[in-house]
């Protein structure tokens, strides 16, 4: 194994068999094809997925999935410890747009079974869902609401993001337009500002860590786009060779290679809040470089 | 002619037409003609070529030849002149050395007079010479041959070369244009990544002081009025002073306060059409990171460095800074590291800061601009003096018509302006 530590933050790569791991949301076709193509065609896995101490996947649930598909039998990853003060779990929030009115998923949740009940304003809504983790919020301009479905319906996380699917699938048939958007988002003043008339945001549940674990060791997956979590650190530019994976070696085998693999390389340390390749990183980044060759000394080039 | 002048220098002007090249070459062809060298030219409406044919194939006797391009002269309305053209009587350079020199600025009579002048001085050869943009707004690209450069007395060729582009910037700075020299050799090759140095480029270093000013007047109360420390000389105890003072803020005011910070007029179209252009774009600060986040969601770039305040689970700022901090040394090492990662040598590299040590982190850059320098300035390439930093763009070779045509397509003004 291949650890990087500082302070308190230890990152642990090696490689595992792709089949210990756990996917815990659902998979989505275009991301699928994407990366089927890469991997078919043997471009190299950019980094490794990231993974917590039980094996479910924090980040690089496709990449995992794909894996599979194409029968590699092992795959690099990045074991973190996910009840580090700064690996949070955060969520995806919905952007609908050309929803004409509140009232249309009114009558969407309604028809479905759902209670649904306007509250004051943001902080209201924030409270009822940090109360009640199954329930879900919608948002249009400065209306807020509350949606709630029973426990014949509702009855744990997967449950309740299953509904949002559901709900968001029956404004998607009435011609709205989805995009998915990081939860702080609805804080941000000039993002709420910019919203248009028509613009829906869809509030997910709350769910937590040990929701997570439980949903995954019951081998129940969330819907796509369910969790977004924020890690401590992450490694970067690993850049591991695909085609290895297509060998038959044994799992030990594959992990010395990778560890020497690795250890052949430079690692820059970042800290967090830093652009890399058009993506912003919150969290503090060790990235991968080959190492500087040395220029060959006139005396040497004559060895041979 | 003679019948042994079997290869002559044709050239021809007059109002451009279609098929004026048609005419001419198939003329040419006719006449048993191997066209050797040809540049052709259209300007404002007018037309000219210039070629060297040998006739040395042909059946034709010299004299019909002559004869056969007057009368083309006549068919085509264009004036034309030809003569033998002898290569041994040519006298070649014994060495080229091209360089493309870029002046550009608002327009006024005898720039290319002084330039003009000043290069032949030198006895540098101007083989090209073309405008880029005309009008109020003036840019031209002149292509330069310093192969017979003369020898400044007690200094070596480089050293004649490096004290010429020095007195060309002084010269343009008298003229009130700005002007960039780069080698030729080095101007072709494609660059791939565009380097800001953020405070002295994209927007104002002093602005950040003021920012941070503002934004804590409006969180903590008017007694404990802050005073920012002038991050002017990049160093660590600035920056350390600064986060301190930010000491049990909310970070979110500040990410919220950010859109107020102003870019320096054209930064973001500028970014926007270098993208569009292929370049990688890559921000270096030593500021803190909200203010590079906003230009990274507004504009979108490829790498983007910045020093982030440590917060508590709170979100109140707790006074530090996360390690690594970046300064100016930093600064290299984080160029040389982006350089890596996208797999490029230093002459594929545009580097565009204030023309300080410190925001020109790296040496022996493809081009290195220095935007509104001070006189105390190091020697870059090339140096803009006007405010608008989107005229870099006429230094990449981009003609005006292409500039407008871009920026109408983002809705800007005309960055003409100077």
């Amino acid at each position: 194994m291949f650890c990087i530590q500082k302070e308190d933050v230890k990152l642990e790569l090696e490689v595992v068999e792709v089949n210990s791991l756990f996917i815990h949301e659902k998979i989505l076709p275009h991301m699928v094809e994407k990366l089927t193509w890469e991997f078919s065609n043997l471009a190299d896995l950019e980094n490794p997925i990231i993974i917590e101490q039980n094996g479910i996947i924090l980040d690089g649930n496709h990449r995992a999935y794909v894996f599979r598909e194409l029968k590699f039998k092992y795959i690099p990853v990045c074991r973190i410890d996910y009840f580090h003060k700064n690996t949070k779990l955060r969520y995806w929030f919905r952007l609908l747009s050309n929803v004409k009115e509140m009232k249309l998923i009114e009558d969407i949740a309604r028809g479905m079974g759902a209670v649904f009940k306007e509250v004051r304003d943001r902080e209201s809504l924030k409270r009822n869902l940090d109360h009640d983790r199954y329930s879900f919020g919608v948002q249009q301009g400065q209306t807020f609401a509350l949606i709630r479905f029973g426990g014949n319906k509702v009855h744990d996380a997967v449950s309740a993001y299953e509904m949002v699917e559901r709900v968001q699938e029956k404004l998607v048939q009435k011609g709205a337009k989805i995009d998915y958007i990081p939860c702080q988002h609805v804080y941000d003043e000039a993002f709420c500002k910019a919203l248009k008339e028509k613009e829906v945001i869809i509030w997910t549940p709350q769910i937590t860590k040990e929701m997570v674990i439980w949903a995954a060791r019951e081998q129940k997956v969330f819907a796509p786009k369910t969790t977004r979590h924020l890690i401590p650190a992450r490694p970067l530019n690993v850049n591991i060779p695909t085609q290895w994976f297509k060998e038959n070696v044994s799992l030990e085998e594959i992990n010395k290679r990778f560890s020497s693999f690795l250890k052949q390389k430079e690692i820059k340390q970042l800290a967090p809040g830093q652009v890399i390749d058009g993506r912003y990183y919150q969290e503090e980044l060790f990235v991968f470089l080959d190492k500087k060759k040395e220029p060959v000394s006139g005396t040497q080039r004559g060895k041979k | 002619m003679s019948e042994k002048d079997k290869i002559i220098s044709l050239s021809a002007t007059g109002i451009d037409t279609p098929g004026l090249v048609s005419k001419i070459t198939n003329r040419i062809y006719e006449l048993g003609g191997n066209i050797i060298d040809v540049e052709e030219n259209c300007r404002r409406g007018l037309f000219s070529i210039f070629l060297i044919i040998d006739f040395s194939g042909s059946e034709h006797h010299m004299e019909q030849v002559e004869k056969a391009l007057t009368v083309l002269g006549d068919e085509t309305g264009l004036k034309t002149i030809f003569g033998a053209y002898e290569e041994a009587e040519i006298r070649y350079p014994a060495r080229k050395e091209r360089h493309i020199a870029t002046i550009l600025g608002e327009d006024k009579p005898g720039i290319i007079a002084k330039v003009s002048a000043f290069f032949h001085a030198y006895n540098i050869n101007i083989e090209t010479c073309k405008m880029i943009a005309r009008g109020k707004f003036f840019s031209m690209e002149m292509g330069i041959d310093t192969g017979r450069i003369l020898i400044q007395p007690g200094l070596s060729r480089d050293k004649t070369i490096e004290k010429m582009k020095s007195e060309l910037k002084e010269l343009c700075r008298d003229l009130n244009q700005s002007v960039v020299i780069q080698s030729e050799d080095v101007y072709r090759k494609g660059k791939k990544l565009v380097v800001f140095d953020v405070e002295s480029t994209l927007i104002q270093e002093s602005s950040i002081k003021s920012f941070l000013e503002k934004v804590c007047d409006q969180i903590r109360p008017a007694d404990t009025k802050l005073s920012a420390v002038d991050n002017a000389g990049d160093s660590v105890h600035a920056l350390i002073e600064n986060a301190r003072l930010l000491k049990g803020m909310p970070i979110a005011d500040f990410e919220k306060f950010s859109s107020a910070l102003e870019l320096n007029p054209g930064a973001l179209e500028l970014i926007g059409i270098l993208k569009s252009m292929g370049f990688k774009i890559a921000l270096l600060s030593s500021g803190f990171n909200f203010f590079i986040r906003k230009i990274f969601e507004e504009a979108g770039v490829d790498y983007a460095f910045s020093n982030t305040l440590k917060t508590d689970d709170k979100g109140l700022i707790t006074g530090e800074l996360e390690e690594p901090v970046i300064t100016s040394d930093k600064k290299q090492e984080i160029l040389e590291f982006i350089m890596r990662v996208e797999n490029l040598q230093p002459d594929q590299v545009i580097a565009v800061g204030d023309g300080s040590i410190r925001s020109h982190f790296i040496k022996n850059v493809g081009l290195s601009i220095a935007f509104k320098p001070d006189e105390k300035s190091i020697e870059t390439d090339g140096v803009l003096s006007s405010d608008q930093i989107i005229n870099m763009l006429y230094c990449l070779g981009m003609p005006k018509a292409e500039l407008d045509k871009y920026l109408k397509t983002t809705h800007s003004q005309s960055p003409t302006q100077v």
